[in-house]
């Protein structure tokens, strides 16, 4: 779909994105300790830091992927919603205190506490570092797919522009700055999202008067390289024609045209005995040039609360295998992986204690369940406010809110893209602290000033942005909660079996974890790397040629990362048991 | 002492005093427990066996959530709680669940801390 940019959006999203920078620059100037720069000083208000967890967290999968998929395919989407959440209980229960007790600024710490270990550094390192460049490939998906409507921007000049300007913040700032912008920027999503839903509410279910379509909208590429729909040329001109957009309301239950506003039981309800007309995707080849269309897709409201709509999904309704293990791997990976995030991780060494980190984290679990409730009605409002963009599903909240006005709309496309700037700032952060702890002071053992500590971390994160940038072109067109779902396998794999084998088993040694850590992130990176999905999406490959059976590794690779710690420990045990905390 | 927003010099030399805090916010971040970072060993542990059990038990109500996604599809999508397909209903369900769990786990802990400073503060009496 072709979009204009609207001047008020523009200027919406430049006072956004200037204050952030400029707040960056201002808070970023006063820390001049390395200390301050890494960890805020220790001294971030708990319940500030908890807002600021959902600032972190509330990233592009969040926000623009989990609505976008609820949008297209229903309930999977809520699947991604309730494993994000559910995964903070893990944080909360068993990571945030001992990992407060046990840190100073990196996950690395914590897991070396005990040894003194430059190899668990240097491993969990590699970790970090794998799982922060993961991470943040989705987050430049969804910056590249919001300034296309916002202003009027390729693609590729968002991703760009995204990575640049993070890179501004994080060299000129920190982790006080960056926790401040989070801090505003968590607030902001779930205000602004509950406002969406309560306009969704408002407006409840409407038949369309238009008649349902018959055809498929036709994508193709003409001989002077120009897109063309059904024979037309796509564009905005007089002589050009769009996408139309999908997701109408063709039939209420009981003969109903429209229902007026609904409660939040009353909106679910009167959506299961809808039917709506969505679009499916179907990608071909003719004469060598790619071929899409848009079929119409009409679907039972009742069916869409249902799991199993999402191409990705379907295999949970067979009776095969494989399907259903990638499915509990997902769900296992979302579990996990929470509490195993590299910026996620760092936030607790922010707060003074042990109280702080589990009331901080409390305080997001409120605030991050909250929004995860109103996905469901973001979502679902998506689906059936006419708006939607069958080209991308990552659009379709802030094309809800332009359903409602355009300020709504340049307001909440402004907030997602400081949503991707605070996650993308927070990882980048993350990893850059861990370039100059774990492996320029704890790997290669320099004993380096303050100074040239955070220097070595400014200069990482310019390379890590560049490489993010470069992994965001090459990830185009993906849902972005897919590609997250990966970077939780990762971590899930490579750094929970690793802590929590630390805390509870006391024979655990420093070699086992090491193993562990090792193990679990070369193993999930490898079978993502030869995944049905990496074969059908970036090697334009059949996916039946891949070489493992399903995509999500997280049920093989975690058990892996255990078994290695519990062997490795085993045989290693008469060197250094280890006290559990 | 009252409890004073700005902060006294921090170790990053940044000041918050331009973050002024509304009184809600104030009560809100400076109610800690009366905790220190010198907690002895059995609050530590109390504490973490406590997580241990309420992640067992969530973990419980999650895997049942899964387990129907995929073993019993047919029955978990077409039945329905107050017209809520039960697919929803649990999805909800979960997430209410978690934050329940949350504030729980908050409440005992601070239970167990608060409990662990009275017997010190009696034995040192003593």
């Amino acid at each position: 779909m072709i979009y204009s940019s609207s001047p008020l959006a523009v200027i919406v999203f430049l006072v956004m994105v200037i204050g952030t920078v400029a707040l960056s620059f201002y808070l970023g100037a006063k820390a001049k300790s390395s200390e301050g720069y890494f960890a805020a000083g220790g001294q971030i208000p708990w319940f500030i830091n908890g807002i600021a967890f959902a600032g972190d967290y509330l990233s592009a999968a969040s926000f623009l992927g989990i609505c976008g998929m609820i949008a297209f395919y229903g309930f999977d989407g809520f699947l991604y919603s309730i494993g994000f959440l559910a995964g903070w209980l893990v944080a909360l229960l068993v990571i945030a205190e001992p990992l407060k007790r046990l840190g100073k600024y990196t996950f690395a710490d914590a897991l070396a506490s005990k040894f003194q270990s430059q190899g668990i550094r240097s491993a969990a390192g590699v970790s970090t570092l794998v799982v922060s460049l993961v991470y943040l490939i989705p987050q430049m998906v969804g910056a590249g797919a919001l300034v296309k409507p916002l202003l009027g921007l390729q693609y590729w000049q968002g991703v760009v522009l995204v990575g640049s300007i993070v890179v501004v913040i994080v060299v000129t700032a920190g982790m006080v700055s960056t926790t401040y912008v989070q801090f505003l920027k968590g607030g902001l999503l779930v205000l602004f999202s509950f406002f969406l839903t309560i306009l969704v509410l408002q407006r409840g279910l409407e038949v369309t008067e238009d008649s349902p379509r018959i055809e498929p909208q036709r994508v193709t590429i003409d001989q002077d390289g120009k897109k063309m729909i059904d024979g037309v040329v796509l564009g905005l001109g007089p002589e050009q024609r769009n996408v139309e957009p999908v997701g109408k309301v063709l039939e209420l239950s009981n003969g109903k045209q429209r229902t007026g506003a609904l409660g939040p039981i009353g909106f679910l309800t009167e959506l299961s005995g809808a039917r709506i007309e969505l679009s499916q995707t179907n990608k071909s080849t003719q004469d060598g040039k790619p071929v899409v269309e848009y079929a119409p897709r009409v679907v039972a409201g009742i069916d869409m609360m249902a799991p199993g709509n999402w191409p990705t999904f379907k295999g949970i309704r067979d009776n095969q295998w494989f399907p259903k293990l990638d499915f509990i791997s997902l769900m296992l990976a979302l579990f996990a992986g929470t509490a195993s995030l590299p910026h996620i991780l760092i936030r607790y060494y922010t707060v003074k204690d042990q109280a702080s980190a589990r009331k901080s984290t409390i305080v997001g679990i409120a605030a991050i369940g909250f929004f995860y409730l109103l996905t469901l009605y973001i979502g679902f409002g998506a689906m059936v406010s006419g708006s939607l963009d069958p080209s991308d599903t990552n659009m379709a909240a802030p094309l809800l809110a332009k359903s409602f006005s355009d300020l709504l709309f340049a307001a909440v496309s402004a907030i997602a893209f400081t949503t991707v700037l605070g996650t993308v700032s927070g990882l980048i952060v993350a990893a850059g602290g861990c370039v100059a702890h774990d492996f320029v002071g704890g790997m290669l053992g320099l004993k380096l000033s303050d100074q040239h500590l955070i220097r070595i971390a400014k200069i990482s994160s310019v390379g890590i942005g560049a490489l993010a940038i470069l992994a965001g072109l090459a990830f185009e067109g993906m849902n972005v909660s897919y590609l997250v779902g990966w970077a939780f396998a990762i971590a899930a794999s490579a750094n929970l079996p690793a802590l929590l084998m630390l805390l509870f088993y006391p024979g655990t040694t420093k070699q086992g974890i090491i193993a562990g850590v090792l193990i679990g992130t070369i193993t999930s990176v490898l079978w993502i790397a030869v995944c049905p999905e990496m074969y059908k999406t970036l090697y334009n490959a059949d996916p039946k040629n891949a070489l493992v059976p399903f995509s999500q590794p997280g049920i093989i690779t975690i058990p892996l990362s255990f078994l290695a710690i519990y062997l490795v420990s085993k045989f290693t045990r008469s060197s250094q048991p280890i006290q559990t905390h | 002492m009252p409890p004073v927003f700005i902060t006294p010099a921090y170790h990053s030399g940044i000041s918050l005093r331009h973050f002024p805090p509304s009184p809600l916010v104030k009560l809100i971040m400076h109610s800690h427990a009366n905790t220190t970072e010198n907690e002895n060993e059995s609050v530590i542990q109390k504490r973490q066996r406590l997580g241990v059990v309420l992640l067992a038990l969530f973990s419980v109500a999650y895997g049942g959530f899964i387990g129907l996604c995929m073993f019993a599809f047919e029955w978990f999508s077409k039945t329905q709680v107050s017209g809520i397909p039960l697919t929803v209903a649990y999805g909800v369900a979960l997430i209410i669940l978690s934050l329940v769990m949350a504030l729980l786990y908050g409440a005992m802990s601070d239970a167990i801390e608060r409990a662990s400073l009275k017997s010190n503060a009696t034995s040192s009496t003593k």
